[in-house]
């Protein structure tokens, strides 16, 4: 087991490295230096600026308590594990207890970073740097008794009150009197918790109960989620979304006609509706770039920001045309070859139109006629542009590397 | 109907068939039989056009791919051993792509839908989406979408294995229906008895090759033994390799 979790983890660090790289290229690496200064620089004035306001410590307890949420159980488990590793049952706990303390890593640097970052907040509030040692202790305490709980989740014979929701409330009222009160009241309720709960963990631990399905499908989830966010960079292959009904949506999935010559187009539209992986996407940018443009007044700035926006709308979309590749009858079908590529460029087109006219309406809410218009053009150009003239050339490649 | 002539072909550029030779006649029933890795598969990969011939020829009613890929596509029906779905289609919708790519008339392929799906007890799953059946089921989903065309020739890669008994029966009847109608039908299987039974001819893959093709009488000559039954010829196969 041991061992197990050793290949395991090597060959999930390799895995991270290489996307990682990717995703921290040059350019984003400078886009998040730069980033980082102005925030660090943003932040100083703030704090410089700021009074022992009565909201401040309720506030910075609920940041934390959002804080202890970040990092989750990594078991590395793989779907193959519920059947072959069964007879290893009750040497499991020993590979899910090294998976918790693994994944107790990352969040630990986390939460130290932010305790640091918020000590000259603190000053403000009269405490010192020894109550920000505290506050960090009763913060790495949470989190270590929310991966217990992580883990307990698993097990069938856990209590109903070992929720992570509980632990969550817990660590918001203890932040909330360790910020108004005293941080010693934080440090004492998170230590109680955190060995109390080791204390009496070895009970509900019992090998027999674990349920390796659900462990299995929560592992897929969170990795599903990680790559989801590599393949924002770069194509992450195996990658696979799930599927929702949406049946509301079935009025504009019916705007294409049943007729032969219409067989990728009517197909096409269903995809875009129903995988989680385009719909979402596109609705999250088309209303955070028309919020952008609310507050924007020049011109050539709207220009730019509707033609960046479509632009990464568009690319986001690409993969659409490759989500068919493994079923075979999408190569059997006595279809023309060109209908594929026509009816998924006629669908991007309009797509990116459509959010170029969004875009527009959003620069119009706030009253700027003149970049309302500037959105639209950047905008249009843009999805026409890449429809017209980069889809063919893309979709070439694309079917060069199936071949 | 169907007529492959000296076909090698495989993965890239490693040949899995070595000139391999048969033919489906019009009107009939072939079972394609081999072990494992006999390259059954690729055959079928070959002749449903999703792999390219190194060598040889593929002819499908007389044509071959190249010559006219829809007319080619149209006049085949497949059914993989391992269903595959549109994850983002309901059942309803996948016998709806189906009508629309094989440009069917609406009215009859639904009516051919609606009797299958009643025999194989799916017509109150029409607007659930297939991909979450369990693999009999989906493979039932599969069979739907392939008896509804007018396919002239119908490819069945191991039909058996995940089907209920009563499915499989249904299966047999639906294959003699079509041939009776005048379709052939090309089936790869490990069941013997079943093949032996129903299929008027078998063709014997060995190793990427055809080791030999014809009714059971012609198969026991060939090996033989006398009264063979295909469980008795498929043995003597295997054994002939352990001996070579």
């Amino acid at each position: 087991m041991k061992h197990l979790w050793q290949t395991r983890l090597k060959q999930h660090s390799q895995a991270q490295f290489k996307y990682l790289k990717l995703v921290f290229n040059d350019h984003f690496v400078l886009v998040l230096i730069i980033m980082l200064g102005a925030l660090l620089y943003g932040y100083s004035q703030v704090v410089k600026s700021m009074t022992a306001a009565w909201w401040l410590p309720g506030a910075l307890a609920i940041v934390f308590t959002a804080l202890l949420g970040i990092g989750r159980l990594a078991s590395l488990v793989q779907k193959a594990d519920a059947t072959f590793l069964l007879p290893k049952t009750t040497e499991f706990p020993k590979y899910l207890s090294k998976a918790r303390r693994y994944s107790l890593g990352l969040p630990l640097v986390v939460l130290t970073f932010a305790t640091i970052a918020v000590i000259p907040m603190l000053k403000v509030l009269n405490l010192q740097v020894f109550d920000a040692i505290a506050l960090g202790v009763s913060l790495w305490a949470f989190k270590d008794a929310d991966l217990w709980l992580q883990v307990l989740s698993f097990y069938q014979g856990a209590p109903k009150w070992a929720k992570r929701r509980y632990l969550f409330g817990i660590a918001l009222i203890a932040l909330g009197f360790g910020f108004y009160i005293h941080p010693a009241i934080s440090l004492v309720v998170s230590l109680v918790v955190a060995l109390g709960l080791r204390w009496q963990l070895g009970v509900w631990l019992d090998p027999a109960h674990l349920d390796g399905l659900q462990l299995v499908a929560a592992e897929a989830k969170r990795m599903g989620q990680i790559y989801r966010f590599y393949n924002l960079f770069t194509d992450v292959p195996g990658l696979q979304g799930t599927v929702k009904r949406r049946k509301y949506l079935d009025g504009i999935a019916k705007t294409v006609f049943k007729k032969q010559k219409n067989t990728w187009a009517w197909l096409l539209i269903r995809s875009f509706l129903r995988r989680t992986e385009f719909l979402g996407l596109y609705l999250r940018l088309v209303v955070i770039g028309a919020l952008c443009l609310v507050f924007v007044q020049q011109w050539w700035l709207a220009l730019l920001l509707s033609a960046l926006f479509v632009y990464l709308i568009g690319f986001q979309l690409l993969p659409m045309y490759q989500v068919h590749d493994d079923i075979v009858f999408s190569y059997l079908y006595p279809l023309p070859a060109s209908q594929k590529p026509q009816a998924f460029k006629a669908l991007i087109g309009k797509l990116l139109s459509l959010a170029a006219v969004v875009l527009a309406l959003g620069a119009l809410a706030g009253g700027h006629w003149l970049a309302a218009i500037a959105a639209l053009i950047g905008g249009l150009v843009i999805a026409i542009g890449l429809a017209v003239w980069y889809l063919p050339i893309r979709l070439q490649q694309f079917a060069k590397a199936r071949s | 109907m169907l007529d492959i002539q000296q076909l090698t072909g495989g993965y890239g550029t490693v040949p899995v068939l070595q000139n391999v030779s048969f033919t489906v006649p019009d009107q009939s029933i072939v079972g394609l039989i081999g072990l494992n890795g006999a390259g059954k598969s690729t055959t079928i990969k070959h002749i449903i056009g999703l792999l390219k011939p190194l060598s040889g020829k593929i002819l499908v009613n007389g044509q071959s791919l190249d010559d006219d890929a829809n007319a080619y596509h149209q006049a085949i029906a497949y059914v993989p051993e391992t269903p595959v779905l549109y994850p983002e289609l309901t059942l309803q919708e996948h016998i709806d792509l189906t009508i629309m790519a094989y440009d069917l008339d609406k009215k009859t392929a639904w009516a051919k839908a609606n009797d299958l799906l009643a025999k194989f007890r799916l017509d109150n799953k029409l607007a659930w989406f297939p991909d979450n059946f369990s693999k009999g089921m989906k493979q039932k989903v599969m069979i739907v979408c392939a008896f509804i065309t007018d396919a002239k020739l119908f490819i069945i890669d191991e039909p058996f294995t995940g089907l209920d008994p009563l499915a499989v029966h249904d299966l047999l009847d639906l294959v003699q229906a079509k041939k009776a109608a005048g379709a052939s039908v090309l089936m790869s299987t490990h069941i013997l008895a079943t093949a032996q039974q129903y299929a008027d001819e078998f063709v014997l893959l060995k190793a990427g090759q055809v080791r030999a093709q014809g009714d059971l009488a012609t198969l026991s000559d060939k090996f033989g033994i006398a009264d063979a039954s295909l469980d008795d010829i498929y043995m003597a196969m295997s054994e002939e390799g352990a001996r070579a």
